[in-house]
């Protein structure tokens, strides 16, 4: 970005007074600008306000016969004097730029959240493996696992019938996730663990199946009916992607 | 003031501005840009 406008540059922008290749100069300066933008706002603003408040005001007589020897022609008072248009234009790029502004700070925290979202799953995962200890509810079989969870989160979900081959259900633990209650399903694919959390979903609807890879773990995650699911392993990522399939099919609700 | 009554409210250009004061149109511009300045901190002290 250039160096900011000058006092003069944005009064004489405000009043009219730039020369051709001086308001291209400015234009492409505002641009990417907001303060400058902000500034030149409120010179128009207040070129505006000075006009306003200055028709009730009778001029010093010194200057008063100054202005008449000088005979200049009558003030237009149009509505469209140029403080107007100047104004109007960078308020319509002052909001474009603020909503710009806007749109990128959004941006921003939203993938704030998702890094730290993934680093949470990432963590419980690796802390489920590091602590090696037996699931809270140990069982293969599904309408052992499920049924555990009943009372202990404010939904349901189900299990897939059939799994892969090499795939099975180790069981399952109530953990916790951004201080909500959740279910880690646990899976071995082969000698791969995988973890797959499930939770209600909060928010708007995201349409989409996201994979997210860190330090050789993939997370998978897609969202259906009311529920959040994120699976997590060092698995190859097509054995993981068949599985989080099932489970994706089997809420059928 | 008096530049910017004869650009605000008398709404002369700044060559006109210039030729009555008799003084350059840069130094109007100047005198200007330092004449918003003053009014906008005093009224934001105004506030």
């Amino acid at each position: 970005m250039t160096e900011h406008l000058s006092p003069s540059v944005l009064s004489a922008l405000a009043d009219g007074e730039l020369s051709n290749d001086q308001l291209a100069g400015a234009q492409r300066h505002l641009a990417d600008c907001p303060t400058c933008t902000a500034d030149a706002l409120h010179q128009s603003l207040l070129k505006l306000a000075t006009a306003k408040a200055g028709m009730r005001y009778t001029p010093p007589s010194t200057l008063h016969s100054r202005l008449t020897a000088f005979k200049k022609p009558a003030p237009k008072r149009g509505y469209w004097s140029p403080g107007w248009v100047v104004a109007a234009a960078l308020l319509l790029v002052f909001t474009g730029l603020t909503l710009v502004q806007q749109t990128t700070r959004r941006n921003e925290v939203a993938s704030i959240g998702k890094n730290a979202q993934v680093t949470e799953i990432f963590d419980q995962h690796l802390a489920t493996l590091a602590g090696n200890a037996t699931p809270q509810v140990l069982s293969s079989d599904r309408h052992t696992v499920k049924p555990w969870f009943q009372g202990k989160l404010p939904f349901s979900f189900t299990l897939p019938e059939n799994l892969p081959n090499d795939t099975t259900l180790d069981g399952a633990n109530l953990t916790y996730l951004h201080d909500r209650p959740v279910a880690q399903l646990l899976y071995s694919i082969g000698k791969h663990r995988v973890s797959v959390f499930v939770r209600e979903r909060q928010g708007a609807v995201k349409g989409n199946e996201l994979t997210t890879a860190r330090s050789g773990y993939q997370v998978m995650e897609f969202t259906k009916n009311d529920l959040e699911v994120f699976a997590i392993s060092d698995v190859d990522g097509a054995r993981l992607a068949a599985l989080v399939d099932l489970i994706r099919k089997a809420q059928t609700r | 003031l008096e530049v910017i009554l004869l650009c605000d409210v008398e709404e002369m250009k700044y060559r006109e501005i210039a030729a009555v004061l008799e003084i350059p149109v840069g130094t109007v511009m100047s005198r200007i840009a330092r004449a918003r300045a003053a009014l906008r901190r005093a009224l934001e002290g105004a506030v």
